[in-house]
């Protein structure tokens, strides 16, 4: 009896586990700290380091990799990537009710 | 409807520092990010009137010592969010410490602002140990608030970054790094000779804090080409 109590928190600990082991970010709020990022920089030298944390710039990261990615592989996405993450970074703050796939934004970011 | 156990902002700062808040346009600005910015002090929404939609915030009595040591500490350094990073942040707390220690204490006025040092030497033990800052007063360091008595100019910080002429390598390098000028930080640091612990250890954090910012928007730079 309490061997079988054992396995099932240990098979609950490790489902659990697994699940949070996947990526969790969104692309939207990703490229968001993207953008961030870059106007905190314009605002002043030095303020970007100074007021991005590390899962900030993670995230920033992410949008980026996610982003040239897309547009390794699809032939018809001209514009660059700085407009592509702001295009994402604002279409759903506009939009909440309307929810797009990450892949349909990407595809729309390619169009403009 | 107004509960025994909250204060008006004003009601609050006159049972804590005897001081009428409507006299004091700069002092105001001050006290009001904090008493609004959520989840920092108890605050308790009552509406102003029956008539009114509008909503007046009242301080938890519980919240006050709170309130009472963010004032004093903005007598220091004027901005909110640096204040309340204090309370949360214990990096931000013992830079706060390292820096009255270095640049302010031994002084015993910086132009128009007295201090009592003895009040000074243990604010900042109080800010070095793990006193709380939410539940205990801190002891008052100001024969008058700094955001009472300075033109424009709100906080101990900001005085001394203005008399620049008569600082040492080491207060310039402090007082900026504080003020969130990293450039300035970073010339001052390197300007220092100093055998002084503290400032050696800033130096060294200030310097790769330099760096890092520098590559970063470097990076950054780069990307967009």
């Amino acid at each position: 009896m309490h061997h079988i109590k054992i396995l099932l928190i240990f098979s609950a600990l490790l489902s659990s586990l697994v699940s949070e082991a996947k990526p969790q970010l969104s692309l939207v709020e990703s490229c968001a700290e993207l953008m961030n990022i870059y106007s905190s920089k314009n605002e002043q030298r030095f303020m970007a380091a100074q007021t991005t944390s590390l899962s900030e710039s993670l995230r920033a990261g992410y949008c980026l990799g996610v982003l040239e990615q897309y547009a390794e592989t699809e032939y018809s996405c001209r514009s660059d990537w700085f407009k592509r993450a702001e295009f994402i970074a604002k279409y759903n703050l506009e939009l909440e009710s309307n929810r797009l796939s990450d892949r349909k934004l990407l595809k729309l970011s390619c169009e403009i | 409807m107004k509960s025994n156990d909250a204060l008006s902002t004003p009601e609050a700062i006159r049972a804590l520092f005897s001081i009428e808040l409507s006299k004091h346009k700069g002092f105001k600005d001050l006290v009001y990010p904090l008493v609004r910015y959520k989840k920092f002090l108890k605050v308790h929404k009552v509406p102003i009137g029956e008539s009114s939609s509008r909503e007046q915030l009242l301080i938890d009595k519980c919240s006050l010592n709170k309130l009472y040591n963010a004032v004093l500490l903005q007598g220091f350094f004027a901005d909110s969010k640096r204040v309340r990073d204090i309370f949360s942040n214990n990096v931000k707390r013992k830079e706060a410490a390292d820096f009255l220690e270095t640049v302010v204490c031994g002084r015993q006025s910086v132009i128009g602002i007295s201090l009592q040092s003895e009040a000074l030497i243990e604010f900042i033990s109080n800010l070095k140990s793990d006193f709380s800052l939410s539940d205990d007063k801190m002891p008052n360091p100001f024969e008058q608030l700094p955001q009472l008595s300075l033109n424009g100019k709100t906080s101990l910080i900001q005085v001394l970054l203005v008399q620049s002429a008569v600082l040492s390598d080491g207060d310039t390098m402090m007082l900026n790094f504080l003020d969130g000028d990293l450039k300035k930080a970073y010339d001052a640091a390197c300007k220092l000779e100093s055998d002084d612990q503290t400032l050696i250890k800033y130096k060294a954090i200030i310097v790769q804090k330099y760096q890092e910012a520098k590559e970063f928007d470097k990076l950054l730079d780069d990307l967009l080409n």
